[in-house]
This record gives C-alpha cells, structure tokens and sequence, in this order.
C-alpha cells in the first residue's frame, strides 16, 4: 500500500493522471455485510451493488439467499436475515455474492471476539543481511 | 547439500547454552532432513482442496544456536525438500534448524516477505542437541505460514521456466509480500507482488493468481505494458488494460499448462476456462475498442495449446506465443487503434514473429470466432483471404 501512496504523490506532484497498480480480476460488484444485536442474536445485512449491469445477481449469507434478475450497475440488492447466537458464544458468518460469474464474500464476526494467540516470532539475520521472522512448532 | 562448518572455535564459543546437558565433545556432525509445507491444491472449480503435504523445494536452510541465536550454518533444500548440514562443533550444543522463505541461489532470487514488515518468513523446528541426526519439518497451515511457502514454491516454477520461455534471459529478482491478515489487495507494483491475505479473501493458496501477478512481472522485466491498471472485472475495457491483465491470465494458465484460472474466496471462489469460454468484440466497432481481458486471454491460449486439447488451427505454443511479448518490449508500434500496447500490437508481433502461415487459423480464430476486426496490417504483409 505504501508503494501504491508513493505512486499517486509521485502522479500527483507532476500533475498527471495517477497509475494505478494492476490488480486481480474481480467481480464487478462491492459488497457490505452489516450487522446489529437483537433479541437472541443478531440482525444481518448483506448489500451486493454491481458496478457494471450484470444479467443476474445471488446473493447469500448464513444459510439464507437470493437471487435477482438483472441489475443495472449502482443499483444496490440486498438480503436481511437474523442469526441466533447465544449469549457469550460467538459466530462467523460469510456473505457471498455471486455476479456475471464472479464472486465476492465477506467474513463477519457476530458476538464477543474470537481470541487468537499472536505467534511470536524471533528475528535471525543470516550472514549477508537478510532478516527472517521465526515462527517456531 | 553439504555445507562446511565454521571454525570450530565458533561453535565453542557460543555452542553451550548453559542448560541442563553437560559440555559436550568436539566432533563433526551431520544434520539431514526434508523440509515440507502444507498446501492446498486448487480445485479449478474456485475452491481449495484438502490439505496436503510438498516438498519446500529450494527454500533456504539455517542452523541456528539458541543460545546465541547466530546462524551456524546455511544451505539450500534440493527440489526434494531435502538438504545436509555438516558441521564441526560440541556434541549437544542446543540448536534448531530454520527455514526461509529466500534463496540464495542466482537462479532462483526470490523472497516471499511480510506484508507489513517486510521480513521474510521462517519457520523453525524444534530444539535438540547436537549430534548426527535427521530433522524433518512440516510448516503446518496452523504455523500461519505455510501460504507464503507456497507462494515461494509457486515462483520457483516461474523462475526455473525463465530461460526455456524467454531463451537468453536470466533470473532476476522478485519479491513477494504477504502475510495472514493482509488487507491491501492483490496487484504487482515495482518487481513486487502483493498478496491478499484477509479472512475474506487469502491468495496464498491461489497458484493461478500468484503466477497471474507474476505475469505483470514478466511484461515489466521482459516485455512491455502500457495498462492504467486499477479494477477489472472481464467487462469491456481500455484496450492497453485488456490486453495487459488478459496476457498475465494465459500467463498462468501457461505456466500451469491448464486453461483455468481459478482465485479461491470465503464464499468459495470463482474460475474461468480460456479454452471453453468465447467472449466476442464487436465486429462493426474499430480496432481501438475497448474489449474484454476475457477476449485477450482465449485468443491466446487458443494459438498455443497445440496440440494436447487443440480444438482450433493454429499449431502455435506458449513459446512462440511468450516470445511476442518479448518483442513488444522494443517494437515500433503501429500508429492504428489506441495508444500503447494492446492485442492489435501482439497480433501485428505474432506475424513479424512467425510469418502468414497461420493466417487461416487466425482469422477463424480472431475474426470469425470472437469478432474482432484485426486488419492484418502489420509490417509482416497482407494475409491473403
């Protein structure tokens, strides 16, 4: 990211058009999973908006979809479902939205965070300068 | 392979760790193993397979001293994940063996570091004495790290293929950046290939997305892009862009000799088929229109996957088709169409290259099949009809 921030100070002090960096085919929608707390669990929100029209659009998030004719590009489709989590316990869930072929997900945490170790890791430098980060077994 | 030791006197220096084991005796040792990862195969279907072990092939290798944490000895694993240390030091000296995500070799100069801190990623096993033994090591998926094995394995194959691709070009340096939680996207930037490794969406395991970028690499180091770069999704687009992200996807497929390109995802993934698909232009429109990557990448699988599943007839392979790119790097471009490198330009290099034998094929190809208007004015003659 920091390469791509030089790149657009670099574009912009010259006062031309920035170049972006090439990036991996995706799927021509933008994706927002959304949630609030409710009795007993959770609401959820998935909002898939296609950036070009696309013929049809799938929608699904925890157990629950959707599908749609097509849509035309910034016309935003969404899907709301409830998700019971019991109190204390924590849940991930996915939502996956299917457009022109191509997929986008998101994964969404509902409930207290899950605690995860942070691996420590010891740096070594070899004899010609190059620093290696060590996780250990 | 083997590696000499330091000075003995080395060793005693920092060999006794002050622990439970008595001093040892000076001897020389030899210390074998294989180093292997976890990976994920691709499905080809967008999803990942179940968990199975490889060989780290050509990863390096480091002894090192626990008490004094300082690398005793180096080497590199063979394509077998294997490798030898033999060292002269005090028997039950504690140390443990390291490996990186680096080489050391000319051929192969690659590292695959964090996304973040940019050091590159190791994994140790566990402590013992020194002594003739046999230490394996598996970089588990839960280590967090075994995706940047794979990743490091990924663009051995792309180094190791350089010099039959590209014939008289050599190996140069790459580096790739990734790591478990890397929110920054996927792209190549400056003989760098950046990595997703988000919850929602990690690339380490996606063969076809890393060898994707490292076709970016290709056309900066080798041949010659002329993209604006930012998002694509297969829709019609600038043709510099098209003909750019549509190279670097028959450049995986290439390099896997597979016409998918598959990129795995929380919500399972996605995979497109260059060789089943058939995206069109539009035959009434000018050779400067936008087109699809899509469009870019059939074309070109479909003029070099003779013959093992050939379904067209062009009898061309990725080397002829590769070598184009090589070409464009330094070629006079027709002043036809849009600005820069686009599929009009390989096409006019793919004739100055091979000559009009392949007129037939082509235009069933280019013309008839996916309806684009090439003129075959390029600098090589008119194709006759």
């Amino acid at each position: 990211m920091r390469f791509v921030l030089l790149t657009l100070a670099v574009g912009l002090a010259w006062g031309s058009p920035a170049i972006a960096s090439p990036k991996k085919p995706s799927a021509p929608v933008e994706v927002q999973l959304e949630s609030k707390p409710i009795a007993g669990g959770y609401e959820v929100r998935l909002v898939a908006t296609p950036t070009r029209d696309v013929p049809t659009i799938e929608l699904s998030v925890a157990g629950k979809q959707l599908a749609f004719g097509a849509t035309v590009a910034g016309q935003a489709r969404e899907l709301v479902t409830r998700v019971r989590v019991r109190g204390g316990d924590g849940l991930e869930i996915v939502g996956n939205v299917i457009a022109a072929g191509r997929n986008r997900a998101r994964v969404m945490r509902l409930g207290p965070p899950q605690q995860r170790a942070a691996k420590r890791v010891q740096v070594y430098t070899l004899p010609d300068g190059r620093q290696i980060g060590e996780v250990r077994r | 392979m083997k590696w000499l030791a330091f000075a003995l006197t080395a060793l005693i220096a920092c060999g006794d760790d002050g622990d439970d084991e008595p001093p040892g005796e000076p001897g020389t040792f030899t210390i074998t193993g294989t180093i292997r990862y976890d990976d994920r195969p691709q499905l080809g279907t967008g999803g990942l397979g179940d968990v199975t072990s490889r060989p780290a092939r050509g990863v390096h290798v480091s002894l090192i001293v626990d008490r004094s944490n300082a690398v005793f000895a180096e080497t590199v694993a063979d394509d077998t994940g294997a490798y030898t240390f033999v060292v002269d030091g005090l028997s039950n000296a504690r140390v443990h063996v390291l490996a990186a995500t680096t080489s050391t070799l000319a051929t192969r100069p690659i590292n695959v570091r964090h996304a973040q801190t940019e050091i590159i990623h190791g994994f140790g096993g566990p402590t013992f004495g020194l002594g003739n033994s046999t230490q394996d090591l598996l970089v588990e998926v839960d280590s967090g790290i075994a995706e940047a094995f794979n990743i490091f394995d990924v663009l051995v194959d792309v180094m190791d293929r350089i010099p039959t691709l590209f014939p008289g070009r050599q190996a140069q340096e790459l580096t790739a950046f990734w790591n478990t939680g890397n929110p920054d996207g996927t792209f190549y930037f400056n003989s760098g290939l950046f990595l997703l490794g988000d919850d929602d969406d990690s690339d380490g395991y996606d063969d076809t997305v890393i060898l994707h970028e490292a076709g970016h690499w290709i056309e900066d180091v080798i041949g010659r892009s002329d993209s604006p770069g930012g998002d694509h999704d297969g829709s019609p687009t600038n043709p510099t862009l098209a003909w750019s992200e549509g190279f670097a996807t028959y450049f995986s497929m290439a390099m896997t000799d597979q016409p998918i390109y598959s990129d795995s995802n929380a919500g399972g993934g996605f995979a497109f088929n260059g060789d089943t698909s058939n995206t069109k232009a539009s035959a009434a429109a000018g050779l400067g229109q936008n087109v699809s990557e899509d469009m870019v990448t059939e074309i070109l699988w479909d003029m070099s996957d003779a013959p093992a599943i050939d379904d067209d007839t062009v009898s061309g392979t990725h080397l002829l088709v590769l070598a184009v790119e090589g070409f464009l790097k330094f070629a006079s471009l027709r002043a036809i169409g849009t600005n820069g490198v686009d599929l009009v330009d390989f096409l006019d290099g793919w004739f100055i290259n091979n000559g009009l034998t392949s007129c037939a094929g082509m235009r069933a190809l280019v013309n008839v099949q996916r309806t684009f208007p090439y003129d075959y004015g390029s600098p090589a003659g008119v194709c006759p009809q």
